[in-house]
């Protein structure tokens, strides 16, 4: 798959779609974003059995709600992944680090389901041997936000999501996760 | 009572199957290793004789004899004890014999213990860092039929081993010259007096390494290539005390054979004897500012056991 033209391509679709919303003359919210997440990595190197690695990560950011059911958040967040386990002779090595993203969430009829896509870039370091790493990501996902309580001024979102890593360092790695977001503020899609 | 549907058993006994099939800890791997240690350069002029590097040799074989690989000495001692030439005839004669004979996912172990001449202290044309083995001399020409190999031409030798399972142990100086291209970022630089990098210096190179890293244009001996610990720096040197009897560097991975299970899981891989041998430099005489260099990767490899 050809990096460049896969992000180029996705890039075009968030320009696309915030410019059509951005001409409607609905109301513009902005929303704090806190969220949890564990997700599962299944990475394979080169002439490597895959391994499996299990992350949690925390972020915070900002949901800036569009019209027509759109959402775009912004997040940074600390990440952090076991070494991998069941490979006999052979260790993923396990790293941490700091990781941001830039999302575009739609919700039909701005109802409680939402599809979710976006960017995300990891600066990592291996434990170990302190060699720092950086790797781009393209994220999808499927969301259901719960019913927000307009007195509060918050809401919950479970989000079940699928991250494709591009890694120059091996030959395949992809995370699938679940997270658990509170949105505060005016601008949660809803 | 039975079941109604015969998949109400099959999917638990589906489900032990494989558990049972996996290996649920580190396990040692099969490997051969290849040692090599050059004291004797010939005795020419001037003098380029090392002390302890047949010493390093022959304590290097010993451990990995030990934890279970199939141990091949290479020593020119000086004293008439060479089992075979430490030379690089010999070292493309020991590859040819492990890809005729290695098993899959056996670990191919290169160690070389000897002098190291950095790119900018020779006259190689392209200038590359370079491994001297037995037969070269002093005023040879810089190639591999006069002992001299080079750090591109040890990766070319790599590469005819299929697969990824190799590592490269080197004891000798500007031997980080050796670990090439890679998409990680080593926080130690190749000379470690030099002052850390700032966050920023540090996330930029790190982007750097990555857009700039092409697998099919890398040189040196590449990430995906082999494993790559080294003694020293590209430009730093490597040594060798009276006192320990050893070259510094593997008298620190001797020591981390035995007490580097950092995870206290009973096995000691290369990531952890290279955290040990870095943590515990206080403990290991300090000669110089050098200290280990290893290859960036995601995979790490279990090497011994600690019990």
């Amino acid at each position: 798959m050809n990096i460049r033209r896969t992000f180029c391509t996705v890039s075009c679709f968030f320009i696309l779609v915030t410019t059509a919303a951005g001409n409607s003359p609905a109301e513009i919210g902005l929303a704090f974003l806190s969220e949890v997440s564990a997700e599962g990595t299944v990475s394979a190197a080169t002439g490597f059995t895959p391994g499996l690695q299990a992350s949690g990560t925390l972020r915070l950011g900002g949901s800036l709600s569009l019209p027509g059911g759109f959402g775009m958040e912004a997040s940074a967040g600390l990440s952090g992944k076991t070494p991998s386990f069941f490979l006999g002779s052979l260790v993923y090595t396990a790293y941490s680090g700091l990781f941001g993203t830039l999302e575009l969430l739609w919700q039909p009829e701005k109802g409680p389901w939402g599809i979710l896509s976006g960017f995300r870039g990891d600066f990592m370091t291996l434990s170990l041997t302190d060699h720092t790493f950086f790797f781009p990501s393209l994220s999808a996902g499927v969301c259901y936000s719960f019913p927000a309580d307009e007195d509060q001024g918050w809401n919950l979102r479970l989000c079940l999501k699928h991250t494709q890593h591009f890694r120059k360092d091996l030959a395949f790695s992809s995370s699938t996760g679940i997270g658990l977001a509170i949105l505060q503020g005016g601008g949660t899609g809803q | 009572m039975r079941p109604d549907n015969p998949r109400t058993i099959l999917l638990p006994l589906l489900i032990l199957t494989v558990l049972s099939s996996c290996s649920l800890g580190p396990k040692l791997p099969t490997g051969r290793a290849y040692i090599y240690g050059v004291t004797d350069y010939g005795g020419g002029t001037p003098n380029i004789d090392l002390a302890y590097t047949d010493d390093d040799a022959e304590a290097m074989a010993a451990l990995f004899d030990a934890a279970g690989y199939i141990t091949n000495l290479r020593i020119n001692a000086g004293d008439g004890s060479s089992v075979e030439p430490a030379t690089v005839a010999q070292l493309q004669a020991d590859i040819d014999a492990f890809i005729a004979n290695a098993m899959p996912e056996e670990l191919f172990i290169f160690y070389f213990a000897g002098h190291g001449v950095g790119s900018e202290d020779n006259t190689g044309d392209p200038p590359a860092d370079w491994l001297i083995l037995h037969g070269f001399y002093s005023g040879a020409p810089w190639d591999a039929d006069h002992g001299a190999l080079s750090d591109d031409g040890l990766a070319t030798m790599l590469k005819t081993i299929p697969g990824s399972r190799k590592l490269v142990i080197l004891d000798s100086c500007h031997s980080g010259g050796f670990i090439g291209d890679s998409p990680f970022w080593d926080p130690v630089p190749a000379d470690s007096s030099d002052e850390s990098d700032s966050f920023l210096e540090i996330f930029t190179e790190t982007v750097k390494a990555y857009w700039g890293f092409s697998a099919t244009g890398a040189e040196d001996i590449a990430s995906g290539n082999a494993f790559v610990l080294t003694a020293a720096g590209e430009v730093e040197k490597s040594v060798e005390t009276a006192a320990l009897g050893h070259g510094v560097f593997t008298y620190a991975f001797l020591l981390a054979a035995e007490a580097g299970d950092l995870n206290q899981d009973g096995f000691i891989t290369l990531k952890e004897s290279y955290r040990y041998m870095t943590d515990n430099w206080s403990d290991i005489p300090k000669t110089t500012t050098f200290q280990p260099h290893l290859s960036g990767s995601a995979v790490d490899l279990v090497l011994f056991s600690s019990q």
